[in-house]
């Protein structure tokens, strides 16, 4: 059954029957998250925005200063 | 193109695979034998077994499906219209968790633990209901 119900689904990414693709839209509704596939993760900026740290403010001396 | 494009990450690879599979078409083409498949089976088949042999040679790295890793003979006779219609009208017949479960597993290719956390379950929920419903899609599917 299981090998069954794999082929079937795999084949359904080929041919797209409208009935079943709206059974697994409906189920895909239900769980929004999403992975990304390699070529999206291309413009994800692994380190987050750029210049994001928090500015120093130049008057207050840390102890690595005095190092 | 969507078919290869679904089952690989990688947009370059999937084009290089998309050309393979035409390529396959073309030599081939003068084997094929309407009796035994129609056309879009057949040409579908090309291209899941292409998918299969990428991974087994390309990127070793990447796991394949269980149910696709020993499975490069399809039953033509599973692969029509008629059948994937039988397979909504079934699913449709399940209660909505057991629903979730065989698509996000056999559409997703989700692993069970992955499933669980989706849908906030215990993985030994999830396992005792993926299980009910197999058995019951066995009953609706007459298998």
């Amino acid at each position: 059954m299981e090998k069954k119900l794999s082929v079937l689904f795999d084949y359904q990414k080929y041919s797209k029957n409208a009935h079943l693709q709206a059974v697994i839209d409906r189920v895909h509704a239900r769980y929004p998250s999403r992975q990304l596939s390699d070529d999206e993760a291309e413009f994800v900026a692994a380190a987050g925005r750029p210049n994001s740290a928090p500015e120093r403010d130049p008057s207050l001396k840390s102890k690595d200063d005095t190092l | 193109m969507g078919y290869i494009a679904a089952r690989v990450q990688r947009r370059a690879d999937a084009e290089d695979l998309c050309a393979d599979v035409f390529e396959k078409i073309y030599r081939r083409f003068d084997a094929y034998d309407s009796e035994k498949a129609a056309l879009g089976t057949w040409i579908f088949t090309i291209a899941r077994n292409t998918v299969i042999d990428y991974f087994r040679k390309s990127k070793p790295s990447e796991e394949l499906d269980d149910n696709m890793a020993d499975d490069k003979e399809v039953d033509d006779r599973l692969l029509d219209g008629e059948t994937l219609d039988e397979l909504a009208a079934a699913l449709q017949q399940l209660p909505q968790e057991l629903q979730d479960i065989v698509v996000l597993v056999y559409y997703d290719g989700k692993p069970l633990t992955e499933v669980a956390r989706m849908m906030r379950l215990s993985y030994g929920a999830v396992k005792l209901r993926h299980q009910k419903a197999l058995m019951l899609l066995r009953g609706f599917l007459c298998e």
